[in-house]
């Protein structure tokens, strides 16, 4: 008797109930980027006043957004301040900790976790088939959104370094895996899909809001080193010369311990409808 | 594997499941012998849910073991999984799956999945080819049914199947019943109406704050059964005219005697014979009142 392979299935399955999400977060994404890459020559045009207002910003408000050192009337200081330092990091959030809540309150939520579970599936498996397809769906935000930035740089007649932009999706994609992991352990220590969504996501924005206090008020500063918001920084990822290695580790190894202890925690919870 | 007995398909062995508030299964044992329709019969709350999800392995139990095909039921519930098939007694389907999606869904998960069966199953039941949103309650019941069988279990688990469901439905499932243990299927078939269990099991165990409370023969429970009998006789009869072993007088007027009677019916023909009776009704066995003697009323625990 050849037992069929529940990653598979819950990697299929989890595609197919997400796809559309997916699929519309990706496309809104998208058109964003094309949106902004769209403004980028009327932006060049405007270099002196673009420069002297960033200039007012303070430097604790730069820091709190991921852009320190970033110069905005360049094409990548642009793209990182514009896009990347906010608008990026709210549609992979938003899609990884939409969808993962869902995975078991959901379904506990719908009843029709018991009926799942009451088929041979090894419930470990069937929960990470299922993160993996979301990671794969995270994966395919970033990509599309990298390839739209790097597609659109010599449509406005700029460049941008390959191994900097790589850094940078990196990172994102390590915040969107940290995103995945809240999501996921609240999805298995919740009944419902709702009340998971709502931890998930008063988490991260707790956490962001750790950042930003953290980085306007000194004496908070250490705290900032508790958030992934810290790690994430776009800016001197694609702009600056550093290469951001413990800013893409950290938080995906945060991540990774996040979805350990979902695994471990959904294998032996009694499932009641 | 864990050793069991050959004949028996499933086992409990002083299975407890506590929550804070509350003890769901108290010491529960039982075991469930291969080929046989076991029908769990008890209040609401009595622990028979519970039960059923430990044996499935949904729910841990706190204390004692529940083993199937040899299997322990927690740490290796793929394989029981494997043999079962399971009908949840509050059925939530994906709404939007049609009948067919469902159990492809569910039933890949099988090594044995069956899929024309499936197919040739509700097309039998007469199930609409249509998203589960838009099915009636019978009809998505059936589709339930289906999933339970589609990949032909050893042991078949239902839970509650025929509850709040018209009596047309009802013979459905028992009939699907018969034809699993037909085809050498065990059945565990929990409900809190004897009627539905007793028409198709061999046994009834009843559970009552998480422990059985009794385990009989269904033959046995008919034996205990009273009968109501109505009498006319062409004379008053009198309390000699009935002394009787399992007689228990209910109404006399004169000619007329309601009675009930709980033996065997030789004995009571044998006894009426030798009146001058001009009308005898004699009515359905009471099983509800057999099993009202077994496990009295109320429970604690929770289902």
């Amino acid at each position: 008797m050849t037992r069929p392979r529940t990653a598979g299935k819950a990697f299929r399955l989890q595609w197919r109930e997400s796809r559309w999400s997916a699929l519309g977060t990706t496309a809104t994404l998208t058109l964003w980027v094309g949106l902004m890459v769209g403004l980028w020559p009327a932006v060049r045009d405007s270099v002196a006043s673009i420069r002297q207002l960033w200039e007012r910003y303070p430097e604790a408000l730069k820091t709190a957004f991921g852009v320190s050192g970033v110069d905005p009337t360049t094409y990548a200081g642009f793209i990182a301040s514009e896009l990347l330092g906010v608008v990026w990091p709210l549609f992979a959030i938003g899609l990884a900790v939409g969808v993962s809540a869902g995975i078991s309150a959901g379904e506990l939520e719908r009843g029709t976790l018991e009926l799942l579970l009451a088929a041979p599936v090894d419930r470990g498996r069937l929960l990470l088939g299922r993160a993996v397809a979301l990671g794969t769906m995270l994966f395919v935000l970033t990509a599309t959104s990298w390839v739209a930035i790097g597609l659109g740089a010599p449509l406005v007649g700029e460049r941008l370094d390959a191994a900097r932009a790589l850094w940078a999706a990196l990172e994102g994609l390590a915040l969107a895996g940290f995103s995945l992991g809240v999501g996921l352990a609240f999805t298995v220590a919740c009944s419902r899909r709702s009340q998971a969504l709502l931890y998930a996501s008063g988490v991260m924005l707790l956490l962001y809001m750790v950042n930003i206090i953290g980085s306007l008020w000194g004496r908070a500063r250490a705290l900032i080193h508790l958030t992934p918001f810290h790690a994430y920084a776009p800016g001197p990822a694609l702009a600056g010369d550093a290469t951001p290695v413990l800013s893409v580790v950290v938080p995906a190894a945060v991540g990774v311990v996040l979805v350990g202890f979902s695994w471990w925690w959904f294998r032996r919870m009694d499932i009641s409808a | 594997m864990t050793a069991m007995a050959a004949e028996d398909v499933a086992r409990f062995e002083g299975t407890w499941k506590r929550y804070p508030s509350v003890a769901a299964l108290a010491g529960l044992d039982l075991a469930v012998r291969r080929g046989e329709v076991l029908g769990l019969l008890g209040p609401n709350g009595a622990g028979k849910t519970t039960s059923l999800r430990v044996l499935l392995g949904l729910v841990r139990a706190t204390a004692g073991r529940v083993v199937a095909f040899g299997f322990d039921c927690w740490s290796q519930s793929i394989e029981v999984r494997e043999r079962t098939g399971y009908l949840p007694g509050d059925l939530r389907l994906w709404p939007e799956l049609r009948p067919l999606e469902t159990a492809d869904l569910l039933g890949r998960f099988h090594a044995d999945y069956d899929r024309p069966y499936a197919r040739s199953l509700l097309a039998e039941m007469s199930v609409p080819d249509r998203a589960a949103r838009e099915l009636s309650r019978g009809n998505r019941q059936k589709v339930g049914l289906v999933l339970a069988l589609c990949h032909r279990p050893e042991l078949l688990v239902l839970d509650e199947p025929g509850s709040g469901l018209d009596p047309d439905m009802h013979e459905i499932i028992l009939e699907h019943v018969r034809q699993a243990c037909h085809g050498g299927a065990t059945v565990l078939l929990s409900s809190h109406d004897l009627s539905e269990v007793s028409r198709v099991a061999d046994r009834v165990a009843v559970i009552r704050s998480g422990r059985i409370a009794a385990l009989e023969d269904v033959e046995a429970l008919r034996r205990r059964a009273p009968r109501r009998v109505e009498l006319r006789a062409s004379r008053p009869l009198t309390a000699e005219d009935l002394r009787l072993d399992g007689v228990t007088v209910e109404h006399a007027d004169g000619a007329r005697v309601l009675l009930t009677y709980s033996g065997r019916p030789a004995e009571l023909l044998a006894r009426l014979s030798r009146l001058p009776l001009e009308d005898v009704r004699i009515g359905e066995l009471d099983l509800e009142e057999a099993l009202r003697q077994l496990y009295g009323t109320g429970g604690e625990a929770r289902s």
